[in-house]
């Protein structure tokens, strides 16, 4: 059964009751989000003591994962080339669900394990948890995409 | 579970693309159907026999009841 919609390469958003390419709203909405956390950045003293260098590094930083962001929320998938029409039913779709709960039960596992460590170190060694946040959706990544991976290599 | 998913397309001639492409669903689907590593579910499964007009029970075998 094929579908009745256009598929183009990097699908389409519904925009004002039509359909646009959905890279025309993520590219320019990434930019702006991307400069508004510039601007926050400026506005609380984080970009440090030359505002104009700071803005442009703290939006340069994140107007990719912003860009990534607004096409993940505005994008039809449906509409993107090579789409399957009924996703749910296909064996791809059993792959992400047990790649899913499997990296959840790993999240469980390292946070549990963090937490009893963390109960034996000393008070004055606290961790920045700039440092942590980020350390663990990596291992969210890592333990999705790894496991993912394997299941399709196992067919 | 075993099936005659791969006997009943290749009587039809039909390539795995093909078929998926009537189904709805990706390739590799497909590929895993017929090398019995994933069993679709049960609506998947009657649009296989209704393309392949036979029945379920004829597509679809239990584990160790030929």
């Amino acid at each position: 059964m094929a579908g009745q919609q256009t598929r183009i390469r990097w699908g389409q958003a519904r925009f004002g009751g039509g359909r646009i390419p959905a890279v025309l709203i993520a590219i320019p909405g990434g930019l702006l989000l991307g400069a508004a956390g510039g601007w926050l950045a400026v506005g609380t003293g984080l970009a440090g003591s030359n505002p104009a260098l700071g803005f442009a590094v703290f939006t340069a930083c994140l107007a990719m994962p912003a860009m990534a962001l607004m096409y993940v929320l505005v994008v039809d998938r449906n509409s993107v080339e090579g789409a399957v029409d009924r996703p749910e039913e296909s064996v791809e779709g059993k792959w992400y669900d047990k790649a899913a709960s499997g990296s959840f039960t790993d999240l469980v596992l390292v946070l549990g394990v963090l937490a009893a460590v963390a109960a034996f170190v000393p008070a004055d060694l606290a961790a920045d948890l700039k440092l942590v946040l980020p350390a663990i959706l990596a291992v969210c990544f890592a333990s999705f995409g790894i496991r993912y991976l394997l299941l399709r290599h196992r067919g | 579970m075993e099936n005659r998913v791969n006997e009943c397309r290749s009587r039809l001639g039909w390539s795995q693309q093909r078929l998926a492409d009537q189904l709805g669903v990706s390739r590799q689907t497909i590929i895993s159907i017929e090398r019995g590593r994933f069993d679709p579910s049960l609506p998947l499964a009657f649009r296989l026999a209704r393309i392949f007009e036979t029945t379920l029970e004829e597509l679809f075998l239990p584990d160790g009841n030929p």
